[in-house]
Parts: structure tokens; sequence; C-alpha cells
């Protein structure tokens, strides 16, 4: 099943092309490493899929509504503290509990946000990401300021959304780490796309 | 005659050039805004607008025409961070400003954030600029303050147990600026069991509660008292506390009011905040979000408050 698909797609942005007529389709039960140099276009790429900016030309089809999304950048009111930020997303207290256990949190669940390091504040955004049952996440550089143990425990959830027959998308730029875990690469240069299996 | 004509030539030409030169430094574009906190909060897939206010010594230009309007973005300075709105409309107060001495118009320009995001992400920039992208190749970026999205479980309260009978904003001049200061709220417990207030949250980044120098029953007198006079004590809006969790009980079918004054991380005129209220009964969490509440109306700025303001001179009309 196709989960999204571009059709020729592109996407000026200050009067610059940044996408040049870009096909590709995501399916569903595959898992995808989005790779390619800054300024590529990449991050473009995952806006558009994430519905953030509009397409200048050609059309994105959707077969979902929701997608669990890891951004690169991620800021949130430091002052509040890490439960009552899940709180705002997420209502089943329980499953929030279990995941902060999981992933060494439950003991900072009551720290400011500004008072994370951000390693913890990385493990944070993945708990908000996966405390969400969607059937496509889409992470950009998760492995962001976390440790050895916290990669291990972040490829071990990723095998297990692929148990579950969810679909994955990882944009890097360091694809060595994931190829293990990924069957596609899409790499981008000068705004268009290639895709390898 | 002649020697007049040496005279009177170069003075008129100079006459004429002058004359041109202070009318074309009339007709050059000159945009300002005052930075604020802009903030959406909202339940997924409704649509809700915002206004950026935008002051133009122009009364007609491409820069308030909204079908020369191509596309807008909220941005960082370094364009990594960004997210597309849809511009709604364009409207002209009646009224005007006056900046550095001369009367602006003052445009409104309200947006709203696209409706086919995926994601349920908060979304936040902060110092943010507005990308204004026109027909005519022009690109306008105004620094606007701090930009945030957030689309949250529900707005409201998550069940019937409390109510929210009474809120007030207490208004302060900080630091020559007239803004939101401390909340006066009275809360009604309709539950049949007690229910303990854990804490106030604000959704703006900029904007804490201090809870430790939170006071109830309140004690607000007038929606412009002191801050300071409230809590009978200095009070510094500015420094950073400790995490703490309220710890006040409000019995079945008894109210309860309470002061909380605000912190800031960065000062901004505001007159808007959304903020959660986290409370417990038997044990189990609830909260109450609130989006965008407005306190008061306040359109006017002070001449101090005008130092805030961030004018971009342009070199075409």
């Amino acid at each position: 099943m196709i989960l999204i698909k571009l059709e020729n797609v592109s996407k000026m942005y200050k009067k610059r092309l940044i996408i040049d007529k870009v096909n590709f389709e995501i399916e569903s039960k595959n898992s995808y490493i989005i790779i390619g140099e800054n300024g590529t276009g990449k991050t473009t790429i995952i806006k558009i899929i994430m519905g953030l900016v509009n397409v200048s030309n050609g059309i994105v089809k959707k077969e979902i509504s929701n997608i669990g999304y890891l951004p690169d950048k991620c800021f949130f009111p430091n002052h509040i503290t890490v439960s009552v930020f899940l709180n705002l997303f997420h209502e089943n207290n329980k499953l929030i509990d279990n995941h902060l256990k999981e992933w060494g949190l439950y003991e900072h669940k009551d720290k400011k946000i500004s008072n994370l390091s951000k390693g913890m504040f990385q493990k944070l955004m993945i708990i908000n990401m996966l405390l969400k049952e969607e059937d496509l996440y889409i992470l950009d550089e998760p492995l962001n300021g976390l440790d050895a143990l916290s990669q291990k425990k972040f490829f071990s959830k990723i095998m297990l959304l692929k148990e579950k027959e969810k679909t994955v998308v990882v944009a890097t730029h360091f694809p060595q780490l994931y190829k293990k875990y990924f069957n596609r690469v899409l790499k981008i240069e000068n705004g268009k796309i290639n895709i390898y299996s | 005659m002649k020697k007049y004509l040496y005279i009177l030539f170069p003075t008129l030409f100079l006459t004429a050039f002058t004359i041109l030169v202070a009318c074309s430094n009339v007709d050059n574009l000159v945009l300002s805004i005052m930075p604020k906190s802009y903030y959406i909060v909202e339940e997924q897939y409704q649509n809700q607008s915002f206004d950026v206010e935008i002051f133009s010594n122009l009364d007609k230009s491409f820069f308030s025409d909204i079908v020369q309007i191509e596309e807008v973005y909220i941005k960082d300075q370094a364009e990594s961070n960004l997210i597309e709105l849809e511009l709604k409309s364009i409207n002209k107060e009646r009224s005007k400003i006056e900046i550095n001495g001369k009367k602006h118009y003052i445009f409104i320009f309200n947006f709203c954030v696209n409706t086919n995001i995926n994601s349920t992400e908060p979304f936040e920039i902060k110092e943010s600029f507005l990308s204004l992208e026109y027909l005519n190749g022009k690109i306008l970026d105004l620094k606007i303050g701090n930009f945030t999205y957030t689309r949250v479980t529900h707005i409201g309260s998550s069940n019937d147990d409390i109510s929210v009978s009474h809120i007030l904003g207490v208004k302060n001049t900080i630091n020559q600026i007239d803004t939101l200061a401390g909340i006066e709220f009275e809360l009604e417990n309709r539950s049949s069991s007690t229910i303990r207030l854990n804490s106030v949250n604000s959704l703006d980044r900029n904007i804490s509660f201090s809870l430790r120098n939170t006071i109830s029953p309140s004690v607000v007198e007038s929606p412009k008292q002191d801050v300071s006079d409230i809590l009978s004590k200095d009070y510094d809006f500015f420094s950073d506390e400790q995490f703490l969790n309220l710890d006040y009980y409000i019995a079945s079918g008894e109210t309860l009011s309470f002061f909380i004054p605000i912190k800031y991380d960065e000062l901004y005129k505001t007159n808007k905040l959304a903020f959660i209220i986290n409370f417990e009964k038997q044990g189990l969490p609830g909260k109450i979000i609130f989006d965008n509440f407005l306190f008061f109306r306040d359109f006017s700025i002070s001449l101090s408050e005008k130092s805030m303001i961030e004018s971009y001179l342009y070199d075409f009309n």
C-alpha cells in the first residue's frame, strides 16, 4: 500500500528551486533512509511530507492523516515539566510512565525541560513520538545527543515498529548507522531524488 | 538678462532636484513591527487564525496588496526551521500610529497555519521572522517575536469535575511596558470528591507562573494593582525559580480563589496567554487547557513601548 506519493513535486523558496520535479512513493511496511548534503532539500522534502510547507508544483497524495514526527530541532516552553509536556499531547498516564521508566526519565518527570540535558531532551521527544500509534514515522537525525545505550534502545524500538509493520523514514547524515535496519535509501542531490534498495 | 539666467537655472535645477529627492524619500517603504509572542493552541484539524500588526508609512503599496503576495512563512534566522502560512486577509485600521514623528498606517495581516499538517508535534521558533514573498520578486522578512504552534488533546476541561468561575488578568507596567503581570483565578469543584490543584503552566516559552509566590485566597483589588502590592512584598518578574507543585485542595462543591504572578524570560507586551491547569481527583490527573485567553484588549502603544518597535527602511515603495 502506498502511504505517500509525490508526483512531479517542485518547491521554490525565495525564488530559488529547492526541489525539482521529484517523484517517489513511501510504501507501507518499508523503511527508508533519506540522505543528502546540507542544503540539498532533505529537510524540505520532510516538511512537504509533513504538510509544514506547500509544494510550488506537483501533487502530494497521502493515504494517512497522522504521521509520527521527530524534528531535528525542537523547542518548547522550558519552564514546563516533563510530565506536563507529555500530558499536553497524550491522555494515557500509565503508558507515559512506562515509557519514561523505559528511557530512564521517570525520576526526572517533575524536572523542568530547561533542566534536561541534550540527551534527555532527545529521549523526551522520542517518547512523545512513540506514544502515538501511527502507521508512518518520520525522524530527522534521531540519534542527536543520544549515548550508546540509548542508541541501542532506539534501534530496538525501530525493530519493534518494523515488527508491527509500521513504516519508518529517517533523514540522516550518517546512513552507515542505519543500513542494517533500513531497506531503501532515498538520496537527494541538487533537488532530485534517487532511490536505491 | 543672460546673467540672471545663469543664476536662475542652477537655482531652479537645485530646487527641483531637492524636491525630487525629498519626494522619493517620502515614498520609500518603511515597515515597522512590535515583536510579540504569537502562539496558536488548538485541537486537531482546527483552522485557528492569528493577527500580525504591521505599520507602514504608505497607505497603498504592493506590501499590503493581498493579490501580490505569493507565499508566506514563519521561520528562524537560519531558515532551517520554517512553517508555511495561509494569508487570509489584510485589513487597514482607521486609526494611525506615530513612529519617529511620522504617521503610519496600521495593517492587520490575518494568517492561519496549513490545515494539512500531519503532525501533532509542537512547533516553536524563538525570535521568528515573518517572510512575505511577492509576485514582483520582493521578499520582506520582518522580525515578529516568538511563534509557537501546539496541537493539544483538547481545549477546555478534560471532564466536568472542575470549572473556572472567575479569571482576571492583572496588568502592570514592567520596564515601561504595559503587560500581563499575574492572573487571579476562581475554580469550582463540581465533583463529589476533593480535588487537588497541582500546577498552572503557561504555553508561552517566555512566560512562566511563579507558583512559589501564589497566594490563596486572592486579594486582588483592581486589574491594575501592583503585583508587589498584592503580594505585600517586592516581586521580581525576571528571576528563575525551581519548579514547585501547588498544593491547594478544593472540597466538593466549594470554590477556591488564588492569584499567581508571572515571570518573563524575555519581556514582550502580552495581553493573551495559553495555559494549562493541572489537577488530581482520587489520584487521577486531569487538566484544563486555555487557548490564547484574552485578558485585556490593548491596541495602544505607549511612548516608551515604541522603543521596542523594529523598523525596516526599503529603497523601494
